[in-house]
């Protein structure tokens, strides 16, 4: 497979690998891939960018913020963030997936900061990728709601200050299931989604070929 | 899978994410969060606390079933005072 090019150095931090007779020591190779950033901006209109620009480049960054949440992103909606991912963030996506499809890179943590939103859209493009079918990745994402339970009340307060809408909090699996119907209705299909972000088919197979266990059941 | 999910739960600190890649062999990290939420965090291990890291030779831990069923990691490996490693939403910026 072709290493991935597009991998943004500024945001990488490579080591070398080297081996012993009983054990292996590597250095740890973490990437930081700004999965959103200012494209999330991208969502809110022209006036909205311009007065909360103005406040972030003047440093009252939590007002820009909290301005920017309630005009844009609570009428969005948790869907709309997603959509915007799909639409804005594709760099972040396709430069995930290309890690993943290394195996060179395995085992592999991916995170943020909820673990649920961008990572959840990672992992559910991988598990596509890989042939799990639609039902098992919309349970599994969901399984998410159960997880960040135990801090949910600390989330719905910080939440609160910025006055992000706490359906932000779940991850209900219609959700990502019309982001797959939104990126079918762009993109014809998720293949070509996949297509147009630059994950190509050969890069598709070597993921499939590389993440799932050929063993047969019967001789594990 | 399961392991993502069982770290995610609780949120992973930089110190819970230096545990896995030493407990759970984890080789590589993407991380998807915005500068600004990095940044916010007070307590950011530098990647040379992490430069060398002794293993057991491995393949795949994170699908082999023993590696599925494992617990949730214990907050005894965090760091005592976690709102100071954290990330939160109110220094999220324009980024969630």
């Amino acid at each position: 497979m072709k290493s991935p090019p597009l991998l943004s150095r500024r945001s990488a931090s490579v080591g070398s690998a080297g081996t012993t007779s009983s054990s292996r020591e590597f250095t740890r190779i973490r990437y930081h891939l700004d999965f959103s950033g200012l494209s999330i901006l991208r969502m809110s209109s022209m006036f909205v960018r311009f007065w909360g620009l103005l406040m972030y480049v003047l440093g009252f960054k939590k007002y820009a913020a909290r301005y920017f949440i309630s005009t844009t992103m609570n009428r969005a909606g948790l869907k709309g963030l997603y959509f915007n991912f799909v639409e804005n963030c594709q760099g972040g996506i396709r430069d995930s997936l290309r890690l993943i499809a290394d195996p060179n890179n395995h085992p592999i943590l991916v995170h943020c900061t909820q673990g649920k939103d961008r990572t959840g859209l990672v992992v559910a493009l991988t598990l596509y990728v890989v042939g799990v079918p639609q039902e098992v990745i919309l349970e599994d994402y969901q399984i998410s709601r159960a997880g960040i339970s135990a801090e949910v009340p600390r989330m719905l307060e910080e939440m609160e200050e910025v006055g992000l809408d706490p359906s932000f909090l779940d991850s209900p699996p219609e959700t990502l299931k019309e982001t797959f119907e939104f990126i079918i209705r762009r993109y014809n299909s998720v293949e070509g989604f996949l297509d147009n972000i630059g994950f190509a088919k050969e890069e598709r197979l070597r993921m499939r070929e590389v993440l799932i266990d050929q063993t047969p059941m019967a001789t594990k | 899978m399961s392991v993502l999910i069982d770290v995610l739960s609780h949120r992973a600190t930089e110190k819970d994410l230096k545990y896995l890649t030493e407990q759970a062999g984890i080789r590589t990290i993407i991380d998807l969060r915005g500068k600004d939420e990095i940044k916010a965090l007070s307590c950011v291990l530098l990647d040379e606390d992490f430069a060398t890291i002794t293993l057991k030779p491995s393949t795949g831990p994170l699908l082999a079933p023993k590696v599925l069923r494992t617990s949730p990691p214990k907050r005894s490996f965090s760091d005592p005072n976690p709102s100071t490693t954290r990330g939160s939403f109110s220094s999220l910026g324009f980024e969630r």
